[in-house]
């Protein structure tokens, strides 16, 4: 029992990990239909950045930390302005191309700037420290993890549901052509998407980088596509779905694993099946909403 | 638009003609670097390349020549690397050192053989390399020598229970695995409780470790490719609290270890290919304060392997008396204790080496201190 | 108005030409020339195949690199000799037919291409059902699928190990004679009413499905062809590189091909031959920003990897501004080569093209 817990537990952590970066994920594809293969390197250039900022600039964590959230977000719109948006009136397959061509630039440019060799990220002990719950040992990160991502999650809700740029935001992910002549700031708005995405994003990595310290420049690449496959579980463009997708795929993995550990080579395969049966049977995920194409 | 791009273009074409005849001194001698530079196997080539180039900053001569080394980047892909290789043939080079990775060194391999260049690898160890090639050698011990002894290593110890966890895409940690078992099954008594896989992008492993840990092994045997993965495995492991033994191959021996797991890391053993401290040839303090200086940091076993490599194949250029690729490849074949930094160096009738394999234990402050060592 | 007889007897001059260019670079150029030469001809196999169905069919697939996987063990497994097959499988024995089976290399590469294709039609009965997003990582995950079966396939692909000594066969003829049958059939292809039908779909579904074109009859048509040349394109890299592993097949690879094909415009095979031109040789050109620069007097050590980011903004900017790449749709004909001719030598009112 002891042993079934202490996965369980894992399996709570590693899921709000997941559920932190498909926010983002949804997110944008909600706003622009696109998958933005860019969003696991706008992850990986999070932990650079809170890595040179604490040990660099000598920054306390929680400025380190907040700093970091605030440039990621920016990046993640500057990546918008200068990749996506020259390319809103083109054919789908050509921003998800740019979109690959971010996420390689970005993985190249890290591996020049920061060298190829790992990093370690720095380690608070607020969340690194390990208590023992019952015979069940978790870092208090396991804790905090779930409990940031339920308020960022709570948040989130709010802001789209209840505030003009929520509303517009749901305008523009519902029709966009629509929205545009109802004389919403398209550009606004989907820069303020970008933002808030990334700003998960940089999260999620902070929150990645304290529970495994090894920082690369190819540490986004898995993540940023089990975290996709995590928003499309859950139904992409709902973020409640997000989170549940992320939770969903966190539990599978782990507890795949944990019972037939012989099959732990298989472990990123795993995702993709789950994916593939989702797609096939309930294409729209958990909570998707069937969108119907007009002719 | 396209007019400005196309000029652009031009220019830079044309300006990096400027470059590509940098390097036409007719007097020196060019010895590859066969590394991968970029990639995910970056750490190591640069680990590689610090060693190389400091034995040339110390030895930079041989027959009255400079040495040169010409770094080719093969970008830790296979495709890459035998284009790398290549290129390296073609620039003239009269030997190459290197490559960090078995399967890089593979990949150069035929192309080596077919331009009849003999090549040197420092650390590699998987035996495919030299099996059926004429002009690869290598300086470190093979695989089913460093399992043997290291199933030899966890029987002496009275480890009967052991826990694997390998990672399944490294060629390296596979064969490793794979000469531990088989000699372990030689030991009544002694049996492995589990075998746990992952692959280089896993950085979570408290479900393997859980699994493992219900199994009550007596000591865990991380084979991984790479360093930080062990890094991870060591910390999470502790955090789990798991208090027995943990040991692993020789690519644990770099400082990621400890930058990683910090002072988790106590009590960790690994088999390496040197110790600083023994045996203390007169090349190792020389190669120690060099390193420290030009460096700041303590070296790593892959370090001072290069360093030995190199000095390795100046020592065969010499012999050699020419730069005849084929007298080269003799002489180097023939290298018989011959004094490095690391200890010194006997290549066998398959030109891998004879030497021993080392046993260190980590403490928690990082430093490493020497265990015992067997011979072959 | 052009005579018949003028297309092909120009197609005919040409080809001459070709060959005996082959042959010159075979007999005097550098082998580090010739190398680069044959990986352009691979490049253009790979090119082409991503191009059926990416660029004419319109259906955004990331499963390349799982097909050139199938087909570059395939070949291998099926041209390394037997000796050295049971000796490098030292961590579990060879299962057992292809521990001595061996067969010529055309043959080797056919069959690679087979069970490429056999694969695409497993693959594609549920994947091509799904809307171009969903499709892709679809793809994708059933090209990492492949990936992670054949490393934990111990005794048909030794797994990590990967393979080596695999014979090198894959000549300056062979590579380019492959192309030269792919750069046929794609022409033969798009040409015919199938090529017409792939179009359709790609410029509008809907319509073509409401005009009698069955869907996914033509999209499996289309994926499971695209499937076999990139198992032939695979087996050529298996049998260039003398080694593979299945670290040569990551999403990377899929990425790779895809650049090639963007910048040479999707929907163009001229477009695809003549970036696989330009990427290879770039490529390789481009290594020397990896290493020291002078210029003058002035003297910079290589930035490693700089290649890789010089590559990767050619890409954005290419996607970005030269959306439809070098050809766009277009292709390279003896007639648009004749127009341009005209209107050069100043024919006045055939049209001013700049």
């Amino acid at each position: 029992m002891g042993v079934f817990l202490q996965q369980l537990a894992n399996a709570l952590c590693v899921g709000s990990l997941y559920a932190l970066l498909a926010i983002g994920y949804t997110m944008v594809y909600g706003v622009l239909r696109l998958i933005n293969f860019a969003h696991g390197e706008i992850f990986m250039m999070a932990m650079y950045i809170v890595f040179y900022g604490i040990s660099l600039f000598y920054l306390p964590w929680y400025a380190g930390f907040l700093l970091t959230i605030i440039i990621t977000a920016m990046l993640g719109v500057l990546s918008e302005r200068l990749a996506y948006r020259p390319l809103r009136d083109a054919p789908r397959i050509s921003v998800l191309i740019s979109a690959i061509g971010v996420s390689y630039f970005l993985q190249n440019l890290a591996t020049v700037v920061f060298g190829g060799r790992p990093l370690t990220f720095p380690q608070v002990a607020l969340f690194t420290d390990v208590v023992d719950i019952g015979g069940v040992k978790i870092q208090q990160l396991g804790i905090l993890v779930p409990l940031i991502a339920a308020v960022l999650l709570v948040l989130l809700m709010f802001l789209i549901k209840k505030t003009r740029t929520g509303l517009a935001m749901r305008a523009v992910a519902r029709n966009y052509d629509a929205a545009r002549l109802m004389g919403i700031d398209l550009n606004r708005t989907i820069a303020i998407t970008f933002f808030i995405g990334s700003a998960m994003a940089s999260v999620g990595a902070i929150m990645w980088g304290l529970k495994y310290p090894q920082i690369s420049p190819t540490v986004g690449s898995m993540p940023g596509i089990k975290c996709f496959i995590a928003a499309v579980l859950g139904g992409i463009g709902n973020t409640t779905g997000a989170v549940l997708g992320g939770l969903m795929l966190g539990f599978v993995e782990i507890m795949l694993v944990a019972t037939f550990p012989q099959l732990s080579g298989y472990r990123d395969a795993f995702a993709f099946v789950l994916l593939i049966v989702v797609l096939l049977v309930k294409p729209t995920g958990l909570l998707g909403e069937k969108a119907t194409e007009k002719v | 638009m396209k007019r400005t791009l196309a000029v652009f273009l031009a220019l830079v074409l044309t300006l990096s003609l400027f470059t590509a005849v940098a390097s036409a001194e007719g007097d020196t001698i060019k010895i590859g670097v066969f590394e991968p530079i970029t990639g995910s196997y970056a750490g190591g080539g640069a680990m590689e390349l610090e060693g190389f180039q400091l034995a040339n900053e110390l030895y930079p001569e041989v027959l009255g020549k400079k040495i040169e080394l010409v770094v080719s980047d093969s970008k830790s892909d296979k495709v890459e690397a035998s284009m790398a290789a290549q290129s390296l043939v073609d620039k003239g080079v009269v030997a190459v050192l290197g490559s960090y990775s078995s399967g890089l060194c593979l990949a150069g391999a035929d192309v080596f053989a077919s331009a009849q260049i003999p090549a040197l690898a420092a650390t590699a160890t998987n035996p495919m390399l030299t099996m059926d090639n004429d002009w690869y050698a290598r300086i470190c011990f093979i695989d089913p020598f460093q399992g043997t002894m290291l199933a030899r290593y966890a029987v002496d110890a009275g480890y009967k229970n052991v826990a694997i966890i390998q990672e399944i895409e490294s060629e390296y940690a596979v064969g490793l695995v794979n000469y531990f078992e088989q000699e372990l099954a030689t030991h009544e008594g002694f049996t492995v409780t589990s075998k746990g896989n992952f692959v280089n992008t896993d950085q979570d492993f408290t479900t393997l470790l859980t699994d493992a840990m219900s199994k009550n092994p007596d000591v865990i045997f991380t084979s991984v490719g790479y360093a930080p993965s062990a890094a991870l495995i060591i910390k999470q492991a502790r955090e789990l609290g798991f208090t027995g033994p943990i040991f692993g191959g020789d690519t644990l021996d770099a400082p990621e270890l400890f930058q990683i797991a910090g002072d988790k890391v106590d009590g960790v053993i690994f088999t390496t290919f040197y110790d600083a401290a023994q045996p203390a040839t007169e090349l190792t303090s020389q190669f120690l304060d060099a390193y420290r200086a030009k460096y700041g940091k303590e070296p790593s076993a892959t370090n001072v392997m290069c360093f030995d490599a190199y000095l390795t194949l100046r020592a065969a250029i010499e012999t050699a008396g020419s730069t005849d690729s084929a007298a080269i490849r003799d002489a180097i074949f023939a290298t018989k204790g011959f004094v490095g930094a690391a200890g010194t160096i006997t290549l066998d009738e398959n030109h891998n080496a004879v030497r021993p394999v080392v046993f260190k234990k980590v403490k928690g402050d990082g430093t490493s201190e020497f265990v015992k060592m067997i011979e072959p | 108005m052009k005579k018949k007889w003028v297309s092909p007897v120009l197609t005919l001059a040409l080809s001459v030409v070709l060959v005996a260019l082959l042959f010159l670079l075979q007999g005097n150029a550098s082998d580090y020339i010739l190398r680069i030469s044959r990986l352009c001809a691979i490049n253009i196999v790979l090119a082409l195949a991503m191009n059926l169905i990416n660029g004419f069919t319109g259906i955004f697939s990331l499963g390349q690199a799982g097909f050139m996987a199938i087909g570059a063990y395939t070949t291998a497994l099926l041209t390394i000799p037997a000796a050295k097959k049971q000796m490098m499988f030292m961590i579990a024995p060879i299962v057992k037919p292809l521990d001595t089976l061996t067969l010529p290399f055309g043959v080797a590469l056919v069959l690679g291409g087979l069970m490429a294709m056999a694969l695409a039609f497993v693959i594609g009965l549920p994947c091509l059902r799904l809307r171009g997003d969903y499709l892709a990582i679809a793809t994708l995950g059933f090209s990492e699928i492949i990936r992670v079966i054949i490393t934990n396939m111990q005794n048909v692909t030794n797994g990590a190990q990967g393979l080596k000594s695999i014979p090198a066969n894959a000549t300056v003829w062979w590579c380019y004679g492959v192309a030269f049958v792919a750069i046929l059939f794609m022409a033969l292809l798009t040409t015919s009413s199938y090529g017409k039908a792939f179009k359709a779909i790609r410029e509008d579904e809907v319509a073509a499905e409401s005009m009698g074109v069955g869907l996914l009859y033509h999209k499996m048509l289309s994926f499971m062809l695209s499937a076999f040349i990139a198992g032939v394109g695979g087996g050529l890299l298996a049998a260039y590189n003398g080694t593979i592993g299945p670290d040569m097949f990551r999403v990377t690879q899929t990425y790779n091909v895809l650049m090639i094909v963007v910048m040479g415009g999707m929907g163009s095979i001229s477009g695809s031959v003549a970036a696989a031109f330009i990427v290879t040789i770039g490529q390789e050109y481009l290594r020397v920003l990896d290493g020291p620069i002078s210029i003058g007097s002035f003297h910079t050590d290589g930035v490693s990897g700089m290649r890789m980011v010089v590559f990767s903004v050619l890409l954005l900017v290419v996607i970005i501004f030269f959306r439809n790449g070098l050809f766009g749709t277009k292709e390279v004909t003896w007639r648009s080569i004749g127009k341009r001719l005209s209107a050069l030598s100043g024919h006045g009112k055939e049209g001013a093209k700049a």
